[in-house]
């Protein structure tokens, strides 16, 4: 659902730690330091993503990202869908 | 009888109306050739059968309340008698409008040929006269209070006739909602009229103090126009001809589509209303109009209108500070849609969530918790239920709503008889993180507003998923043809949200929201071939060939409407596209439909790509079936959606009943 772009910069947020805490820190640094660029529309979700993880236990970010990650690669369609 | 006791409004109009005929008759009887005896028959005749059938103008039973309403009475003499002369001028410009009363003009045009409108015209001007000596002969007023209260109804009545002839001309121009507000407002001047005859006549009687009348007049006007704008609405929905479009009137409902509807939208509407006005198309084109009427938010707007309105005058009779004001106050019930709906909201109650228009009675009030989407869509399956109950039809007393912690997506799974919605529980952090891909889909800054877009979905949704349920329950579930399944159902869901009260308001939101949810999908994924899947072969031409422009397309639109010939027909005919390009637009329909059949439900950005593209394209088709008539084909017969349709909607065979 997110762009491939989008999905990039959420995995290596999930799986890296100091990146995570960079992007929340100054999410135009975090992006650049890790050669990483995303569109406009696309920014806009990251920083609801940043404003959404702010928010958040370490604990808790794993796990949102895990069942994020996770519910997404499958597709629940029944017949009908 | 006593105040205790009470009287209806409809006895009361009966008093009025007993009151009135036992007058007239004895003019008539001692003055009025046959002719126009014969006339006035026609005319109380009609009146007598609509009583007979409970219906009667609320306004003329202004003076006959307030007499109750100050004197206990409920047929206080005098002010019944201000009602009476009331009535009978409603009933005089009743008979120059041919709109307001064709049954009358019809039966006079029969009668008199090219005389008709002289003697209708007439006939009215017995009416108007009628008054004074209705007034004098019940008494107990003297001839000074008469005169005044004539003129004060009088004064009113020139605006009335003014509102009348704006009226009348209405047909010859278009004019917008504010003018026809203004028009409304100057034409129910009988109202206020009425209301400050009797005024002068209980002044005189002593009965109000000055201070009073003023809010008595506020509250006729408002009363007035909300009956009004609710007649007009009533004529535009629920009557199988509507005269006012017959005339090429734009009521307030009408006009405020107009306005409202994006410029292509708009002149369709256009199209459709010049239709109507052609008596062999009328009843042909009018569930199209009301269709787009409502689509483009014109019905709501004259509903809130009427609601605006009546709660003016509510307010009016409170400042009039009356003792027993019930009286005047039943006359509000008929309009009053905010007290039929058993909720009327104090000034300081905030506003509810835009998207929950669509009642939903059991929703927790914590937005985004998962009881508050399972609320909504137990909500909607519940009212679902009954629709399809009272229609012989019956979902599944097991089939359940859940929500799906891993999947963004709503599904029907057949096997476990449940609807799963892919709506995340904002109160927790899993889900506030899930909700992250409405923000994309829906292109909204912030979560909770992307939850809202979301909300907004949710009945249209939930009756789409329900709707396979109910296919697969009735044995024409299509598990190979993933697009007549779809289509199906989304006609299924579509045409019952449209009988939902509130859904029209609503849809053009839902339009957008899908609309972004399109654009937003496209960034992720890329689908060429989502136009061609329209079941309109012209839309395939325009949209996904772009083998005419749009203006030109127009152009052939109009032709087919003028000519009630398919529109492809007529584009071909016209030279704008040739028969090697409508065979192109068959085979790309034809591959499109079996790529969509081929890839729905392979990628999760795809799909959803495929399912909010081809609503909105159900929420845009304008010949969509009624209700009914979509359970009939998509439930009962099977049928699969797409059968080549004409662009002028034709008139529907009757159908078996089931």
């Amino acid at each position: 659902m997110l762009t491939e772009s989008l999905e990039k910069v959420v995995t290596k947020a999930a799986e890296d730690r100091a990146f995570l805490a960079a992007l929340l820190a100054d999410a135009d640094a975090a992006l650049a330091a890790a050669g990483l660029s995303l569109d406009a529309p696309d920014r806009v979700v990251l920083d609801e993503y940043c404003r959404v993880a702010s928010g958040m236990s370490p604990a808790e970010l794993d796990q949102a990202v895990q069942d994020y990650l996770s519910g997404n690669r499958e597709i629940g369609l029944a017949a009908g869908g | 009888m006593t105040a205790a006791a009470g009287a209806r409004p409809l006895d009361q109009a009966r008093a009025a109306f007993a009151h009135l005929q036992s007058h007239v008759a004895g003019l008539v009887e001692s003055a009025a050739p046959p002719l126009l005896r014969e006339v006035l028959e026609l005319h109380f005749a009609r009146v007598a059968r609509a009583l007979s059938a409970g219906r009667y103008p609320p306004v003329v039973l202004l003076p006959t309340a307030l007499g109750e309403a100050l004197t206990g009475e409920p047929f206080q003499p005098q002010l019944t008698a201000v009602g009476a002369a009331m009535w009978a001028a409603t009933l005089g410009y009743d008979l120059i409008d041919d709109a307001a009363d064709h049954e009358v003009a019809a039966a006079i045009a029969a009668r008199f040929g090219a005389a008709a409108e002289g003697v209708a015209a007439t006939a009215a001007m017995a009416l108007f006269d009628a008054a004074p000596p209705l007034l004098l002969r019940a008494g107990g007023i003297d001839d000074a209070t008469v005169g005044a209260a004539l003129v004060a109804f009088a004064t009113r009545a020139w605006s009335t006739i003014g509102g009348q002839v704006e009226d009348l001309a209405a047909s010859s121009r278009a004019a917008g909602s504010a003018h026809w507000a203004r028009v409304v407002a100057a034409k129910t001047g009988v109202a206020r009229g009425g209301m400050d005859m009797a005024t002068v006549v209980a002044r005189k009687l002593g009965w109000l103090e000055p201070r009073q009348v003023p809010p008595l007049a506020a509250f006729a006007e408002a009363l007035g126009a909300a009956v009004q704008h609710q007649s007009d609405l009533d004529e535009l929905f629920g009557q199988a001809q509507s005269a006012d479009l017959t005339n090429g009137k734009r009521v307030y409902a009408v006009a405020r589509a107009l306005e409202r509807a994006p410029e292509r939208a708009r002149r369709r509407l256009e199209l459709l209303l010049e239709r109507a006005r052609m008596p062999a198309l009328h009843a042909a084109v009018l569930p199209s109009i009301r269709a787009e009427v409502r689509a483009h938010g014109g019905m709501m707007a004259a509903a809130l209108l009427v609601a605006r309105l009546t709660a003016e005058a509510r307010l009016a009779l409170r400042q009039a500070g009356l003792g027993s004001p019930a009286p005047l106050e039943a006359l509000l019930a008929p309009v009053d849609v905010l007290a039929q709906l058993g909720a009327r909201p104090a000034a300081s109650t905030p506003p509810s969530p835009p998207a929950a228009v669509v009642a939903t009675p059991n929703v927790p009030s914590v937005f985004g918790s998962e009881g508050y989407w399972l609320g909504r869509a137990h909500d909607v399956l519940a009212q679902l239920r009954g629709a399809l109950e009272a229609r012989g039809y019956a979902l599944d007393p097991d089939l359940a709503v859940v929500t799906d912690a891993r999947t963004p997506y709503c599904y029907y799974d057949h096997e476990r008889r449940v609807v799963s919605l892919g709506y995340p529980d904002l109160t927790t952090a899993s889900g506030r993180f899930r909700a992250l891909t409405f923000v994309a889909m829906f292109g909204d800054p912030t979560v909770e507003q992307a939850a809202r877009s979301a909300d907004a979905l949710l009945p249209l949704l939930t009756v789409h998923e329900a709707a396979h349920h109910l296919r697969h329950r009735y044995g024409v579930l299509s598990t190979s043809e993933a697009w007549v399944e779809e289509h199906a159902t989304n006609i299924l869901a579509v045409s019952y949200l449209r009988t939902r009260p509130g859904w029209s308001d609503e849809e053009p939101r839902v339009l957008e929201v899908l609309r972004r949810a399109r654009r937003g999908l496209e960034r992720s994924v890329e689908v060429d071939y989502v136009d061609a899947t329209h079941d309109d072969l012209d839309e395939v031409l325009v949209h996904a060939m772009h083998a005419v422009p749009e203006h030109v397309y127009e152009r052939a639109w109009q032709v087919a409407l003028r000519e009630r010939r398919p529109v492809v027909d007529t584009m071909l005919e016209l030279g704008m596209v040739s028969a090697e390009q409508v065979a192109e637009a068959k085979r790309l329909q034809r591959a499109a439909r079996a790529r969509f059949d081929r890839e729905y439900g392979s990628d999760p950005a795809l799909t959803a790509l495929l399912a909010m593209a081809q609503l909105a394209v159900e929420l845009v088709d304008r010949d969509l079936p009624p209700f009914d008539e979509a359970l009939h084909r998509y439930v009962d017969r099977g049928e699969a959606p797409g059968p080549p349709r004409s662009l002028v909607p034709l008139p529907r065979e009757p159908e078996k009943k089931r």
